[in-house]
């Protein structure tokens, strides 16, 4: 009875809470009838070889996938994969010149090269490590979440022997590859260049070595604004990113990207408006500096560099209005 | 694996043929109320090459798909968990049924032994 006991519990030991008395009572009772009326040790030992290996016993009972990622998933991974490949071929070199360039202390053009290609490769690999590691993670909690398989296509579009033809099969639906592509290239570098924008984004002066550099920057922007707006630009560039990623696999309008793209597209809106309009957001040693190389007083220029900035932001406004438009109209047709 | 043997082959397309039918067999003699042995008993009787091992997860499963009903009898000297089919699983059964009798058919004329 003992080995009869030490097996049961050691098949039911990973079972969930709930299954688990109910499985001890019915493979007991189940090993019991295999046995004789009155069974030796060697008749539990007969039984319990057959049964096998306790825990392939309770694999089975808890009906384990076998596999980290399954078919119906597995396309939709290596194609967010090799995305995600691209982006970063196309992004590491541009952050690493930036990052080089932003901690240069020489105009020394070959130093800064050389540092560039170095963080370029460091970068890269890093990156390339993460990125691996959390698109796994995520797809491998997807395929454990229970999402039917339909809702993520690979590509949206059904082939169709139209689709042979030179000619685009819905020209008027389809989302050109290279624009969430772009999109999401752009995204992270101008995340990159918005962290370093006290350094690398001002007025540039040379120097005579002062803090042993060759020049020094006068940032355009004000450094404590951008702190302060910098991690909804980390966030919305997330978002940039996802619903990029989206776009691709769709291929073209829907519904519901373009209700997606309209919600993004609310808050981003907001947000580039308030940060353009937010005061103080060009530094005052910029406007300082701009008024001493140039005639102008601190406040003709401070005036002037304020509807300026006002003029982008309702650019971008507008520019944002339509891409949210051209959405929907594409994805009613 | 490399299965190029003949005899791998044989046996791995074998494997193939009866996974294919062993929900229907199983299922099959569930019309009247079995526990598990006794299940395993006759199924190994009329021919069906079934392990415990694979016979008791599979019970639990097809409950849980709501195809088998499951009844503990504490009436004997030991309680016995009996399995019957659902009036869903007569009605699968049913189908499966026809649906083997179809196929096996087709296949019998495909390779010339109608």
């Amino acid at each position: 009875m003992d080995l009869i006991n030490r097996y049961v519990k050691e098949v039911v030991k990973q079972l969930p809470e709930d299954t688990r008395e109910d499985v001890e009572k019915e493979l007991k009772s189940n090993i019991l009838d295999m046995l004789p009326e009155d069974y030796t040790d060697e008749d539990v030992r007969k039984v319990l070889t057959e049964l096998g290996d306790p825990q392939k016993l309770s694999k089975e009972f808890r009906g384990a996938k076998r596999y980290l990622i399954g078919p119906d998933f597995y396309d939709n991974y290596l194609l967010v994969l090799k995305i995600v490949a691209i982006v970063l071929a196309c992004v590491m070199p541009f952050v690493a010149v930036i990052s080089a360039f932003s901690e240069a202390k020489t105009i020394a053009l070959p130093d800064v090269l050389i540092d560039a290609f170095v963080k370029m490769i460091v970068l890269t690999i890093q990156a390339a490590f993460q990125a691996f590691a959390w698109i796994t993670v995520v797809f491998a909690a997807i395929e454990r979440a229970g999402v039917s398989a339909c809702e993520l296509p690979v590509s949206a579009k059904t082939w169709t022997v139209d689709d042979l033809k030179e000619v685009v099969w819905d020209k008027k639906k389809a989302i050109n590859i290279a624009d969430p592509i772009v999109s999401i290239i752009f995204s992270i570098a101008f995340l990159a260049v918005m962290y370093y924008s006290d350094v690398l984004i001002g007025w540039y002066r040379l120097k005579d070595n002062i803090n042993g550099n060759d020049f020094s920057v006068i940032p355009l922007f004000n450094s404590e604004v951008i702190s302060r707006f910098f991690p909804y630009m980390v966030i919305l560039s997330a978002f940039i990113i996802a619903i990029s990623i989206l776009k691709v696999i769709y291929r073209q309008w829907n519904m519901k990207l373009a209700v997606v793209n309209l919600v993004y597209n609310l808050f981003s809106a907001v947000y580039v408006f308030s940060f353009f309009t937010c005061k103080g957001l060009i530094s005052n040693e910029f406007i300082n500096q701009v008024a001493a190389e140039t005639d102008f007083s601190v406040t003709q220029v401070d005036s002037f560099v304020g509807k300026f900035v006002i003029g982008i932001a309702v650019l971008a406004t507008i520019g944002i209005a339509v891409d949210t438009v051209e959405g929907f109209l594409k994805a009613r047709k | 694996m490399i299965l190029y043997e003949k005899d791998e082959l044989i046996t791995t397309f074998e494997i193939e043929l009866k996974r294919g039918t062993l929900t229907l067999a199983v299922l099959s003699q569930l019309k009247t109320p079995q526990y598990g042995y006794s299940l395993l008993q006759e199924l190994v009787d009329k021919n069906v090459e079934i392990e415990a091992g694979t016979l008791y997860p599979l019970l639990r499963r097809l409950e849980k798909q709501e195809i088998l009903e499951s009844s503990w009898d504490t009436s004997e000297s030991r309680p016995r968990k009996y399995y019957v089919l659902s009036s869903k699983g007569f009605e699968i059964l049913e189908k499966l049924e026809s649906i083997w009798i179809g196929m096996s058919l087709n296949i019998n004329k495909l390779i010339g032994r109608e």
